[in-house]
């Protein structure tokens, strides 16, 4: 594998797709887009912080 | 320990080792001794992610930080799912694409070849610094029990790692991390287990969490207001700076840490790279959480037991000075006697709990917090007289606080094996430094600038012969180690100093066209130097530097681009496509 050779300041563009790089195998699973799966993060963390509050207020 | 304890730890050792080296075959060139040639499953990125991570500091320091300072530093890996979305949709799809070995060879690309190894330099002597740390942590365990030399042991320690790393690059590193997982996660579970067995007949695990609660060990949550104070800078674990600067130290180590952006460069696509980096954003903050857990509940475990005075026990019977040692003594009775009327007012507080008296309790709360109060400042006492006796003592006992208990409390065998997952924990982060600044070493600096033209035999050659140097030197750094108080906390310490400066870098070519490299290269130089006084003066907690940092380096970044001549053509764009 060989760095892809581009004019500085540019990101290079790649001519073909590599492997794993086909649109089935950029798809998530489960959701229909990635950004389902980026809600379900933010999600799970908002709802972990108000349950560590409620936890840090029962027993304090 | 036992003989038992003894062979389940070699034991342990021997099927990593061997495990290791066994997946260590095939190795024929750097594209599959770094990236094995970008083959991996999501769920072999997750576990590569979370043993880069999580190393033996984690599980040595943190439940002794929730026993002497609460879980509030749980808030600290808040930023850190938001960092993974990030990554997601900005970093992993350009580095795939690029087809890079480390993250700084985008930067040539995008701004000049200086700042390329600018950026790779100051990662090399954060990543070096930092897994020295990694290699004394487990080492104190060994010197502790059995009273090794601390610097022979980091050199032991050091070794074995260094066997399969050496041979087999990413992959062996990769599928040990695996194994190491499992047997980590038993174990610490095991551990867990174990002290809530332990607590006195009719104290729960309810019970328990309500003693630590009572003396402010669950303070997973801290939301202090007082942002005008210099106190609110200078709180190392809250909300708002776990959210804030806990997000820029996570972009910037997942997202520009070639430990951990080498971990899903192996992957087979951007899925299972994304996968692995949201799972680890979903499994992160639960699980630092029941570490945490453990220490908290230890503390309600030692208000029943007999805690030493210093959890450094060889620390104490090292003190030879007949006078020092008198005085120790005096201490520890005092110690005791305390002891004991905290174990009275505890069991009377859990009385009340379950009578559910609401007027009893909280007096017995302030009671119980006075002794304790008197208990902490007999342990400071303590750590003066060690210190007079012996100026070079390491005083901090965070980190052996889980050791002492798992030496003195848990049953043969499984104190073997407490002890090796320890050893496993570290071995997983360090092997993945160390391929991380043997791939930098030999990417950034060798192939581009010392010997671009070599064969591929020659550059595997090399890369092993690389990690071989980095093995050697992360164990001359452990052997300074000890004057670094709290583990975990050094380590992100020195993250912080040069994180912000690295992401800021990032952030430039990512989001800031115009700027070129000149602009970017100077601006990162005097970012680094404003950080590293802005430490010095400690004005703000560390957490806020990485933010600082990464904030200064494109303010800069933005006056350079006005300052200096600007070389080059316009960028195009820099934004990879989203989903």
């Amino acid at each position: 594998m060989q760095e892809q050779s581009t004019k500085k300041g540019q990101i290079p563009q790649v001519s073909a797709r590599h492997k794993g790089d086909s649109p089935a195998d950029s798809r998530p699973p489960l959701f229909k887009r990635w950004r389902s799966w980026y809600l379900l993060v933010l999600a799970v963390l908002a709802v972990l912080i108000l349950l560590f509050y409620l936890f840090t207020n029962h027993y304090d | 320990m036992s003989n038992l304890d003894w062979w389940v730890m070699c034991l342990t050792f021997v099927v990593i080792i061997s495990y290791g080296v066994y997946k260590s075959r095939g190795q024929k060139n750097v594209d599959s001794y770094f990236l094995d040639n970008k083959s991996m499953p999501w769920y072999l990125i997750l576990f590569s992610i979370i043993g880069t991570q999580a190393s033996a500091v984690t599980f040595l320091s943190a439940p002794g930080q929730a026993f002497t300072d609460g879980m509030r530093f749980v808030q600290y890996y808040f930023g850190l799912p938001i960092a993974m979305i990030v990554i997601c949709i900005a970093f992993v799809p350009l580095f795939h694409k690029l087809k890079v070995y480390t993250a700084y060879q985008f930067l040539e690309n995008r701004f000049d070849l200086k700042t390329r190894s600018l950026t790779a330099f100051l990662f090399l002597l954060q990543r070096g610094m930092s897994t020295g740390i990694s290699i004394y942590a487990p080492a104190i365990i060994v010197s502790s029990i059995l009273g090794w030399n601390i610097y022979w042991t980091n050199i032991f320690m050091g070794g074995f790692l260094i066997i399969y790393t050496v041979l087999g690059g990413t992959k062996a590193v990769a599928h040990t991390q695996k194994l190491q997982l499992f047997i980590i996660i038993a174990g610490m579970g095991l551990a867990g287990y174990m002290v809530v067995h332990l607590l006195p007949e009719g104290v729960s695990f309810s019970d328990a969490l309500h003693i630590a609660g009572k003396s402010q060990k669950l303070n997973v949550i801290t939301t202090p207001t007082n942002v005008g104070d210099h106190s609110f800078w200078q709180d190392k674990y809250t909300l708002w700076s776990g959210l804030i600067g806990g997000f820029f130290l996570a972009l910037s180590y997942f997202g520009t840490d070639q430990s951990q952006v080498g971990r899903y460069l192996t992957a087979r696509s951007i899925r299972e790279s994304r996968m692995g980096l949201l799972l680890n954003g979903l499994v992160k903050v639960p699980m630092q959480f029941l570490i945490l857990l453990i220490g908290a509940l230890l503390f309600a475990f030692y208000q029943f037991q007999p805690a030493p005075l210093s959890f450094n026990e060889m620390q104490l019977h090292k003190v030879e000075d007949p006078a020092i040692n008198l005085q120790l003594q005096h201490l520890q009775s005092r110690f005791d006697s305390i002891s004991l009327k905290k174990h009275a007012v505890t069991l009377s507080m859990v009385e009340q709990l379950h009578q559910q008296d609401k007027q009893q309790v909280p007096a017995l709360r302030d009671k119980l917090n006075d002794l304790q109060q008197q208990t902490d400042q007999l342990r400071e006492q303590a750590k003066t007289l060690i210190k007079k006796a012996d100026p070079a003592a390491d005083t901090n006992d965070t980190n052996y606080i889980f050791l002492n208990f798992v030496i003195h409390y848990l049953p043969r065998g499984l104190i073997g094996l407490l002890f090796a997952i320890i050893f496993l924990a570290a071995w997983g982060s360090i092997a993945a430094a160390l391929n991380s600044l043997s791939s930098t070493t030999i990417i950034d600096i060798y192939k581009r600038s010392i010997r671009p033209l070599a064969s591929e035999k020659h550059y595997l050659n090399a890369s092993r012969w690389m990690t071989l140097f980095w093995g050697i030197f992360c164990i001359i750094i452990a052997q300074f180690a000890n004057k670094l108080g709290s583990l975990i906390e050094a380590v992100n310490v020195l993250g912080s100093l040069f994180y912000g400066t690295i992401l800021g870098i990032f952030m430039i070519a990512f989001f800031m066209k115009s700027v070129k490299g000149a602009a970017a290269f100077w601006a990162a130089l005097v970012t680094e130097a404003i950080i590293i006084v802005i430490y010095n003066l400690d004005i703000v907690s560390f957490l806020w530097l990485n933010a600082i940092g990464c904030l200064l380096t494109m303010l800069f970044g933005y006056v350079f681009k006005w300052l200096l001549p600007q070389n080059g053509k316009q960028t195009g764009s820099v934004i990879p496509e989203r989903n």
